[in-house]
C-alpha cells in the first residue's frame, strides 16, 4: 500500500472523516484501508459502545458512518436522537460493506473508487479464510 | 512536506493494539499523519488475527491490561514464539515484565512516543 506523508484533501479543507463500526477485523481493517486510499480519515470501532464513545468525545467532525447491520441498528437509535443530522449506512454482508465503501470513494476526497470493490471483497475473503480473528 | 528520505523510513507497517477506543484513534492518527501505515486493533485476539494474514507488520505497539482474553502479555509471548522478527513497544499504565524493545508509560505524550518508535525502528 503506498503510503503518504500528507493527508489528501480537497481545496485546503480539512478531510471527510467516516466512522466504520464493524465487529469482524477483517472487514474493518480492509475496509478501513480501501477508505484511506481514497482520502479519507477512518475511525474504527469495534462495537456500538466504542462508535458512541467516539461520536460523543471525539473533537473531530464524523461525517458519514458505515457499519454492520448488527451494531448499526442499536447505534441508529442513538443518532437518531443525539446525531439525527448523521448519515448511517447499514451494510449487512461483505459483499454489500464493499460497494457501500466503493461509493463512499466515489463521492469522496479524491472522487474515485481505488480500485474494483469485487477485488476487495475476495481480500477479505482470503484474510477471513486465514485468520480466526472475528469477535462473534 | 516530509522529506522523500523519512517517507521511505515511515513505509513501515505499525500494529496498534489498545482497548481504550479514544486513545486507540488518537495515536493512529498521529501515526498516519506522521506518514506510517498504522493497523488498529482493539484487543489482542484481534491482534493475533491481523499477524496471521499481515506479513507487512514491522513493529506492534500494545497496551498490557486489555479485556477480551488476550491480554498484552500473552499478545508479546505469541510474538516472541511466533513472529521474533517483529518489534514491540508496550504502552501501558502497568509495569512490563515480558521482554520488548521500548516501553512507554502512561499518559505519555504523542510526540515522545513518535521518537520511541522511530528509535525501535533503527532511524
Amino acid at each position: 500500500m503506498k503510503n503518504t506523508a500528507t493527508r489528501p484533501h480537497i481545496g485546503g479543507g480539512r478531510p471527510t472523516t467516516v466512522l466504520l463500526l464493524q465487529q469482524d477485523v477483517f472487514i474493518r481493517t480492509s475496509i478501513a484501508e480501501y477508505l484511506r486510499i481514497c482520502g479519507y480519515r477512518v475511525f474504527e470501532a469495534l462495537s456500538t459502545d466504542e462508535a458512541i464513545g467516539i461520536l460523543e468525545k471525539s473533537p473531530e467532525t464524523i461525517g458519514v458512518v458505515l457499519s454492520d447491520a448488527e451494531n448499526g441498528f442499536a447505534l441508529s437509535r442513538w443518532t437518531k436522537t443525539n446525531r439525527p443530522k448523521l448519515r448511517v449506512i447499514l451494510a449487512a454482508s461483505v459483499e454489500r460493506t464493499a460497494r457501500a465503501a466503493a461509493n463512499l470513494c466515489d463521492s469522496g476526497p479524491q472522487g474515485k473508487r481505488p480500485y474494483d470493490p469485487q477485488l476487495l471483497v475476495q481480500r477479505i475473503k482470503v484474510s477471513q479464510a486465514g485468520g480466526d480473528g472475528s469477535s462473534s | 512536506m516530509v522529506p522523500a528520505e523519512v517517507v521511505a523510513f515511515r513505509a513501515a507497517v505499525i500494529l496498534v493494539v489498545e482497548d481504550e477506543v479514544l486513545i486507540r484513534i488518537s495515536v493512529c492518527d498521529y501515526l498516519r499523519a506522521a506518514g506510517f501505515t498504522v493497523m488498529e486493533a482493539g484487543n489482542g485476539r484481534e491482534a493475533l488475527a491481523i499477524l496471521k494474514v499481515r506479513a507487512d507488520i514491522a513493529l506492534v505497539l500494545t497496551d498490557i491490561h486489555m479485556s477480551d482474553g488476550t491480554d498484552g502479555v500473552a499478545l508479546i509471548r505469541e510474538i516472541r514464539k511466533s513472529y521474533p522478527a517483529i518489534k514491540v513497544i508496550t504502552a501501558s499504565a502497568y509495569r512490563n515484565t515480558e521482554p520488548v524493545e521500548a516501553t512507554v508509560a502512561k499518559p505519555y505524550r504523542l510526540e515522545r512516543l513518535l521518537a520511541v518508535i522511530e528509535s525501535v525502528l533503527g532511524r
